[in-house]
């Protein structure tokens, strides 16, 4: 349906938006196979040999079988809660009725959270863990789960806000009730923007680092984000392996956007109009 | 309507949100507020002071440095970023085959660790060794060379753009699932009757994304006064701290200088600003859409 | 839906329990010192580097010759995290009471530490055991004593400037040496531009603690005489002496003494630098010896910097000085066992023994052991111990570890500051002054 000069013109387009963005990534692969002296000394060129010194480094140095199950624990822990209370929360302020002013606050209330910058928390939230008697793994999920509110009440909210009312109505006068109402009327229509916001959750978890680098003491809990660290000393840098030890952090998330993206996302244009 | 209006639900369905949220994060927010008015090293006891604190941050120079260069940042990106992704998600949204790598790939550096992110954009625009220099040369433009990061102008602008590049697949991101919440009948009747595509812009596309392009906004301005890494991995906030963003001033203070009280401060601050900002927005907005 | 609320619930209930099952389990690693069966005691060292075998290799050495030495009776793991996570890691341990019984500590932060009553005073420890006190010298003992002795230095640390060897070869002009003076090694600095040489690695990006080879200089316009007035409040930074000290600083930066990037460097990059034969002087410690025995072998020299005519303090001022302190935790005091253990295990690292270790991984110990040569390889460490032999006098302690965390950040700003030209020595030192009100 789009003519054949309108679809070269896209494709040239997102050609070259692609690959303006993604030099420097590309270059960050083409690094990782280089050793230390040639990274610092040479960067632009490409590596003598295509090592992979800096893998095996990072393997050496990194349980990675660990890193990815602590990752994979803790996001699959955050992500659950989280979506479940925000689902909640979310359809509450935009299709329940009630004081307009008081939805108006709620709202607010809880974009808030968007303003803070995640160090200022870091510090009283541990002594809050530490009050509670949370450590280790779990003492991330909570955390993680609450620095996610503001981000989830912003987008559901924003895309419940347009599902018409009618789609209530004719639920409840087909005999629901609130729960299925939720659960099976509306939640299959938020498709879309649950899988954006799970995208965007998962990314954020599993790149995270300083809630992990402080609640996280035992080396067997530690999770991807702090691979990096240990590549770092007090007056040695082995840049090597943070990259390589950051491509591998990358390579599953890519995968898992891809996946996301194109299933879910795209999927779901049928029920978005249909609904 | 009768669900919609049962208190028992409404208020049973947000309290587990709330809970958590008041005591991870408004909590937290209170107890550093508080110690904005202290003198603390963070060990040990904490010594109110008062206000001493902010009158300090109202004389301090280098706040006033971060603040400028925070506010060159939010004024470059903000319009580029809202405007530009935009029309990169109008690109994408189609069906053809290789746009779902090209999203996946122009997402990627939103993800790409910040050290390396700081590694590979010092190997751009340093202006020794870096390629934008050197791509300069090998044109002939050398006169066109800068002191892109290190020097003393240059380096809020290029800190924009490198937070555009790192959160231009973000965005874009969200702009198409508000895309594809326009239903296709609606794009199909505007087509029949003969719209073009400016047309069909102004008219059908924007209305119908008001509500995402608020989001985007918001997430941009809040992600904005967030600004941390990127900084702290180009430029370290300085040389002498000319570089320096609210926030990485109030990280090094905090952290660095173990000056916890002071730190506070500049947070709280730092906040409100974000936070006015955002409501100014969101009212000045909301009329609109209303 | 009632089967949903249902399953809602008991999800959230597991969850809970889970956590509080997991939080049990954690929060005790770090209190369960003894094992049950009472054989061996366990006490965990704190160290700032997250891969203690790779970035601390003598520590890591140390600790495993201890652990095989008491095998049965005597443990020590580290708790191990990059020095940033670890600085803050430390201050909530302390708050919270699960401070590991040995950690390293930033010098200008353990003040705080023992302030706040969580270290335990060590010259009981010394007291009991007379053959550290001995090894160690009066400065060494002095260099963290408040109301307590709070802490014994991890290392020594020495610091200067490396040189390249080959380089001053090939341009044909005199090496450094102690007793350079500053005028001459401005002339250094011309020759290196003229050939294409960066005269010195400096790095400056999140580096601000790189200024170790200007310490020397300001001890020759006196700096450790009059330090402690300073901080009483009797005299300010900004005097005539560390004027001059810091228009000399200024001079070096005029001077295109450093690379044009310097501001996007890191210290590692100004390393790397040296290390590939394109900077002639390197602003660094004896730590880095090892690296530079692999990468240049014996084409490296080492010097204390230049001397200054315009000053009356004493211009053969070396920087060989108690590096962060180790400090103990006032925990141990409550478990007999502990406290043997992390006694027997202070005996170890202060003794002969790891002085040696120490030796063999380029790394100068705190301990005052003689006798230890370096090794054939360990060209640098050599060089290094030459300029000690010539019997220059260092300070007490290391200039910037005696000033609080930020009064030694706004130390380093000014330093900088001067070299890159972004302050005048007035508004530098003025800049520090203010500091010291806050």
């Amino acid at each position: 349906m789009i003519s054949k000069r309108k679809k070269i013109a896209l494709i040239v387009g997102i050609a070259v938006i692609t690959v303006m963005v993604v030099f420097p990534f590309v270059w960050m692969i083409i690094l990782s196979f280089k050793t230390n002296t040639e990274i610092m000394t040479d960067p632009l060129a490409l590596p003598q040999i295509f090592n992979v010194d800096n893998y095996k480094r990072a393997f050496e140095v990194l349980d990675y079988g660990k890193l990815y199950g602590n990752t994979i624990f803790v996001c699959l822990c955050s992500i659950v809660i989280e979506l479940v209370i925000t689902f909640f929360s979310s359809f509450v302020i935009a299709r329940m009725h009630f004081n307009e002013k008081i939805r108006k606050a709620l709202y607010g209330f809880l974009i808030l959270g968007l303003s803070i910058s995640p160090f200022i928390l870091l510090f009283p939230v541990y002594k809050i863990n530490t009050l509670f008697g949370f450590s280790g793994k779990l003492a991330l999920v909570l955390p993680y789960v609450a620095t996610s509110i503001s981000f989830n009440t912003l987008l559901l909210v924003g895309y419940l806000k347009n599902l018409p009312t009618e789609i209530d109505e004719a639920a409840i006068v087909d005999g629901c009730n609130i729960w299925q109402l939720m659960g099976q009327v509306i939640l299959p229509m938020t498709k879309p923007v649950i899988a954006t916001v799970v995208i965007f959750n998962v990314l954020y978890i599993w790149n995270e680092y300083p809630f992990a680098s402080v609640m996280l003491r035992n080396v067997s809990d530690y999770t991807l984000s702090m691979g990096a660290s240990f590549f770092k000393g007090k007056y040695t840098v082995d840049y090597g392996g943070i990259i390589a030890s950051s491509v591998m952090i990358i390579i599953p998330e890519l995968i898992f956007y891809g996946i996301f993206q194109k299933n879910i996302v795209e999927g779901m244009t049928a029920g978005a109009v249909k609904g | 309507m009768y669900w919609l209006n049962k208190k028992r639900y409404i208020i049973g369905l947000t309290v587990p949100t709330l809970v958590v949220y008041c005591i991870y994060i408004m909590l937290p927010i209170i107890m550093a507020a508080g110690y904005s008015f202290t003198k603390y090293s963070g060990i040990g006891k904490a010594e109110f002071n008062g206000i001493s604190n902010y009158k300090r941050l109202f004389a301090d120079e280098t706040f006033w440095i971060a603040f400028k260069n925070t506010m060159i940042i939010f004024g470059a990106a903000f319009v580029l970023l809202l405007v530009v992704a935009f029309f990169v998600a109008l690109l994408l949204n189609n069906h053809l085959k290789f746009t779902d790598v090209s999203k996946s790939l122009i997402f990627s550096p939103a993800i790409i660790a910040p050290i390396i992110v700081g590694i590979i954009w010092v190997y751009i625009l340093d202006p020794e060794v870096g390629a934008l220099n050197a791509l300069l040369d090998a044109i002939g433009l050398s006169g066109w060379k800068q002191q892109w990061l290190g020097g003393d102008r240059l380096s809020p602008y290029s800190i924009s753009i490198i937070y555009f590049w790192q959160q231009l697949g973000y965005l874009v991101t969200i702009y198409i699932a508000g895309l594809k919440m326009i239903p296709e009948e609606v794009m199909e009747a505007a087509r029949i009757d003969g719209a073009n595509a400016v047309q069909k812009l102004r008219h059908i596309t924007i209305p119908l994304m008001k509500s995402t392009i608020s989001t985007v906004a918001v997430l941009l301005i809040t992600g904005i006064f967030k600004i941390f890494e990127i900084v702290q991995q180009t430029t370290g906030g300085g040389p002498n701290h000319i570089s320096e963003t609210l926030v990485t001033y109030s990280y090094s203070t905090t952290f660095g200088n173990s000056e916890y009280g002071y730190g506070m401060s500049l947070a709280t601050i730092t906040f409100l600003v974000s936070l006015l900002i955002t409501a100014a927005y969101l009212g000045f907005f909301r009329e609109k859409e209303a | 839906m009632i089967r949903k609320i249902v399953s809602i619930i008991i999800t959230c209930g597991l969850l809970a329990v889970g956590a509080s099952g997991c939080a049990k389990t954690n929060s005790t690693d770090g209190n369960n010192l003894n094992s049950a069966e009472g054989k061996v005691t366990t006490i965990k060292f704190g160290i700032h580097v997250a891969d203690p075998e790779a970035q601390e290799k003598v520590t890591y050495d140390i600790v495993q010759a201890f652990n095989q030495k008491y095998d049965g009776q005597y443990k020590v793991e580290f708790e191990a995290a990059d020095t940033e996570s670890h600085t803050k890691n430390m201050k909530l341990q302390a708050s919270d009471g699960t401070l590991p019984q040995i950690f390293w500590m930033d010098s200008s932060e353990a003040p705080e530490y023992a302030k706040a009553g969580y270290l335990t005073d060590l010259s009981t420890f010394l007291s009991e055991y007379s053959n550290v006190d001995k090894a160690l010298d009066e400065s060494a003992k002095a260099a963290f004593k408040s109301d307590i002795l709070y802490g014994l230095p991890y290392q020594c640390n020495v610091e200067g400037f490396f040189y390249n060897k080959e380089i001053f070869e090939e341009l044909g002009i005199n090496a450094p040496a102690n007793g350079t003076t500053f005028e001459q090694l401005l002339e250094i600095i011309a020759a290196c531009n003229d050939a294409g040489y960066t005269p010195i690695a400096q790095g400056c990006m999140n580096s601000s603690y790189a200024i170790w080879g200007y310490l020397a200089l300001m001890d020759r316009y006196g700096y450790s005489d009059y330090i402690y007035d300073i901080l009483d409040g009797k005299e300010k930074f900004n005097n005539a002496n560390m004027k001059a000290c810091f228009e000399k600083l200024e001079t070096l930066g005029k001077s295109n003494a450093f690379a044009n990037n310097m501001a996007t460097q890191e210290y590692f990059d100004a390393k790397e630098l040296f290390m590939t034969g394109k900077a002639a002087i390197l602003n660094t410690g004896a730590w880095d010896c090892a690296e530079l025995d692999e990468k240049m072998g014996d084409k490296v020299g080492f010097w204390w910097g230049p001397t200054v005519s315009d000053s009356t303090y004493n211009q053969q001022a070396a920087m060989k000085v108690p590096s962060a302190p180790l400090c103990v935790s006032a925990k141990i005091e409550e478990d007999e066992k502990v406290k043997d253990a992390v006694y027997k295990f202070l005996e170890f690292y202060y003794s002969e023994e790891a002085a040696t270790v120490s030796y063999e991984g380029s790394a100068f110990p705190s301990t005052n052991y003689t006798g230890i040569e370096a090794g054939e390889t360990q060209y640098a460490l050599a060089e290094v111990m030459k300029s000690i032999d010539e019997g220059w006098v260092s300070p007490a302690s290391q200039p910037d570890q005696i000033l609080s965390s930020a009064v030694q950040s706004q130390l380093y700003d000014s330093i900088f500051g001067v070299l890159l030209g972004n302050y005048t020595p007035d508004e530098a030192l003025d800049k520090i002054d203010q500091q010291m009100e806050y």
